[in-house]
């Protein structure tokens, strides 16, 4: 077994034992205060659980939204509290180490029996002190992981502190009514929209452009291939159409030629 | 963007629409936190592959070596060793690399954990992926390395592309062979033994052995008259010598359809080529010069007999050469056709299935979901056989309409990526469903050539799958006669479905389980069929086995010892 194959399945399992205890945060985050009841506080964390098999990020998103959506009230400041941060981070952080599970699950095949046996069998080498190559190699592939791991985290951090500065800087309203009152007067809220809707046009144009560029020669050809394709296909099916129908007819007039008619064959031979 | 991106980005931008318009900052943020980490790692995952890709070099040690063209022995393990790396940087999270195998490849797994050996992950970064694994070559013929199959996924899994970093090497794989056991006596029956590869044969020539005395006929040499003996016998006498010669082994091969149907290893063409290796390496060993007939229904070949281990090689590579599958014959376009292919298009070239650049032309037609959905499909494997072969925009078209074509060219295309000759490449077929005429017309023609072409005292071995044509055995009965008379010895090798010969034990089943009972009922199939041809052939002086297992081999041997010492009998 390479050393790369048992990091990723030690790595399986920490990113599995942390997408658990941030989803044990987000569960007091989340049913702190509220009158809900133990069932619905219990699917939320079989919802957790289920990260162990299936990517349910996309539920607990759902979930979080929902929740948010009937709970909070409407406002019209900004975060107020840190908790409210912290709460948005306890999500944000869920929902990377349950996909980043989900992914090296998924990547390396690995099932829970083998990821359990992986970490098992690295701990007893741990234990009897074995400085083997293979450890050694291990332990510096799990380092590299976990070290991409904190990059990740800090990428987080810092998106959650941009997103922030940027909500800060619209003006939300307080809520649907008072924001269709202060429309004909609402030049705060629509202000910076064009800036924004040119900045993401601007990232988008540069992400395709990168994309495009990207391609291979055979790639290009194909394009090429497919744009005279889609152009012309209604006169190539024409004239292909024209020609099998000729085939076929010929085909048939050759074995009309080849087999003797029925009644030539039922004459008496004189 | 795979489909949890797509997911995530469209419950992202609502959550964020109904935060901004409720006034709920937290909403607003959480959604607009999310959006923005997909775009960011979006930005980053074109990066990478912007500057990653391009730098990405494969190299793969076969043996310890990196040559191409080389001579592999089918049935030897072989040690394989792929290394890829990046000019500059490094690799990032996550890549999977697996290096693309043929069928006629079997992989072995390194440990009990591993089940696909020939694959890697990367989780972390690393300046190179390594690999080492163990295979083993199923049947002589080619091995085509096409090169590495690359995952690149972000570390959440909401970006993912594959491509093909081509690194190709292809081998020759040489028949497995079994070294019997020395069949030449040891103890010397003879008083002057004569050159390696040169045998006694009790008939007159100018051997060393004496064979005879007989009166002395005008025009003997007189250096062989014997004069003690003429003396006293009061008339010219002269010694008779035998005669020495080679005995040549021919082997026949045929190596029509039915021979090659099934998957690499279990074909009957490969006991064929195993029984007919061993042989060759039994009789060269003894000195006997080998050469061989191949022939299938489309062509044929003549190795000429040649001794020796150049000359055996020389066999061997030409039984590679035959085993090859060749275009198999057209047949009609299949669901299971389209998958296969469809699967092998994504292992092999899967940039050329991308839909951004592979589009599909819009039609009206076919209305139905699956159906169109099916057309899409043949529509985007038509356009990639089309770059792959090379062929025109118009042809691109007729391998979207044209049942018939697409199969000839999806045959061609499952073949050439090493796929064994079953279904779907060709249809199944039952035993017996057809008499066998063509295929005894070719052994027969094939004989008849041979005889020909031979020499004196030439053992003729003919391997061919007489089992399934034994209807049609009695066309084959005149060149039998032809070889025999020309005093040929010749020997039928029968390969078996079941890789077993028929015994008392085999032909009950051991149990009521179906695959026992199946196998017992195929036995004694095989056997009556055996007995009825063993008995046919037998009449004339020809003799038949069933390979499979060693006595074959010796069968053969001992039919060769029969033409070294000149006499006549039946073994089998």
């Amino acid at each position: 077994m390479s050393p790369e194959t048992n990091a990723c399945r030690l790595m399986s399992v920490i990113c599995l034992w942390l997408t658990l205890i941030t989803g044990f945060f987000l569960g007091l985050f989340f049913f702190a205060g509220t009158e809900l009841s133990l069932p619905v506080q219990l699917v939320f964390l079989a919802m957790v659980l289920l990260s162990a098999t299936r990517w349910t990020g996309l539920f607990l998103l759902a979930a979080v939204q929902l929740h948010l959506f009937f709970a909070e009230p409407g406002r019209r400041s900004s975060i107020q509290s840190p908790s409210e941060l912290l709460f948005v981070l306890a999500t944000l952080a869920l929902l990377m180490f349950g996909s980043r599970f989900a992914t090296l699950q998924a990547a390396g095949r690995l099932t829970l029996f083998s990821m359990v046996r992986a970490v098992w069998r690295f701990l007893a080498s741990r234990d009897v002190r074995e400085a083997s190559p293979l450890s050694t190699a291990v332990w510096k592939s799990l380092l590299g992981i976990l070290n991409n791991l904190i990059i990740r985290t800090s990428l987080l951090l810092l998106i959650l502190f941009a997103s922030f500065m940027l909500l800060n800087s619209i003006e939300i309203s307080g809520n649907l009514r008072d924001w269709a009152e202060q429309l004909p007067g609402g030049e705060r809220q629509a202000k910076p929209s064009p800036w924004f809707m040119v900045v993401i046009a601007a990232v988008f144009v540069i992400l395709f452009e990168l994309a495009w560029r990207q391609k291979t020669t055979s790639q290009a050809r194909m394009y090429l291939r497919s744009l005279l394709l889609k152009d012309l296909y209604p006169e190539f099916r024409m004239i292909l159409s024209r020609r099998m129908v000729l085939r076929r007819k010929q085909l048939r007039d050759a074995r009309r030629i080849t087999t003797p008619p029925a009644h030539n064959t039922q004459k008496p031979l004189p | 963007m795979t489909w949890r991106a797509r997911w995530l980005c469209l419950f992202a931008a609502v959550g964020l629409y109904l935060g901004l318009l409720r006034g709920q900052p937290v909403l607003a943020l959480l959604s607009m936190s999310v959006l923005l980490w997909i775009g960011i790692e979006w930005s980053l995952f074109l990066w990478r592959m912007a500057t990653e890709f391009s730098r990405i070099r494969g190299s793969r040690l076969v043996n310890g070596s990196e040559e191409t063209g080389r001579f592999l022995w089918s049935g030897r393990t072989i040690a394989i060793e792929a290394r890829l790396f990046v000019t500059r940087g490094s690799f990032s999270a996550i890549t999977v690399a697996r290096d693309v195998m043929p069928e006629n490849l079997e992989l072995l797994p390194d440990d009990l954990d591993n089940k696909y050996p020939s694959e890697q992950i990367l989780a972390g970064t690393a300046s190179e992926i390594l690999f080492r694994y163990s295979a083993r070559p199923r049947s002589a013929g080619n091995i085509f390395l096409p090169g590495f199959r690359m995952t690149f996924q972000d570390p959440h899994g909401f970006f993912r592309t594959e491509r093909f970093l081509e690194c190709t090497q292809s081998f020759r794989v040489l028949p497995a062979f079994t070294a019997t056991r020395n069949s030449q006596t040891l103890v010397k029956r003879i008083n002057a033994l004569p050159s390696h590869g040169l045998h006694r044969l009790q008939r007159s020539g100018m051997g060393s052995e004496l064979l005879e005395l007989r009166e002395y006929v005008p025009g003997d040499p007189p250096k062989s008259i014997a004069w003690k003996v003429s003396a006293r016998r009061d008339k010219l006498m002269t010694r008779q010598y035998e005669s020495e010669v080679p005995v040549r082994l021919q082997l026949f091969v045929n190596g029509s359809h039915g021979t090659r149907t099934g998957g690499f290893g279990c074909r009957l063409l490969d006991q064929m080529l195993f029984v007919a290796a061993s042989t060759a390496r039994s009789a060269i060993s003894n000195g006997d010069p080998v050469g061989a007939i191949l022939f299938d229904e489309q062509r044929s070949w003549r190795v000429p007999a040649a001794g020796g281990e150049r000359g055996f090689y020389r066999l061997l590579e030409a039984l590679a050469n035959f085993s090859v599958n060749p275009s198999p014959v057209p047949q009609r376009l299949s669901a299971a056709m389209m998958t296969a292919a469809m699967n092998v298009c994504h292992e092999r070239f899967p940039e050329l299935l991308d839909v951004s650049v592979n589009r599909v032309p819009f039609t009206w037609f076919p209305i139905l979901p699956w159906s169109r959905r099916q057309f899409r499909n043949r529509c985007r494997l038509a356009a990639a056989l089309a770059e792959v072969y090379k062929i025109s925009t118009q042809l691109q078209v007729q391998l979207m309409h044209d049942d018939y074509m697409m199969a000839v060219y999806l045959q061609h295309f499952l073949t050439h990526s090493g796929w064994s000759w079953m279904d779907p490449v060709v249809p199944k077929r039952g035993r017996g469903m057809n008499d066998g005429l063509p295929a005894i017309q070719q052994i027969s023609a094939a004989m008849t050539r041979a005889v020909g072409l031979a020499k004196d005292n030439e053992v003729f071995v003919v391997f061919a799958d007489l089992l399934d044509c034994s209807k049609a055995i009695t066309h084959l009965l005149p060149s039998v006669k032809l070889a025999l008379a020309k005093h040929h010895r010749v020997a039928f090798i029968c390969p078996s479905p079941t890789f077993k010969r028929p015994t008392k034990q085999s032909t009950v089943a051991s149990s009521d389980n179906v695959e026992d009972l199946l196998f017992a009922a195929e036995q004694l199939n095989l056997e009556s069929e055996y007995q009825k041809l063993k008995r046919e052939l037998g009449r004339l002086g020809a003799s038949l086995s069933i390979s499979g297992e060693e006595q074959a081999v010796h069968m053969i041997l001992s039919q060769m010892n029969l033409a070294r010492s000149g006499r006549t009998g039946v073994h089998s």
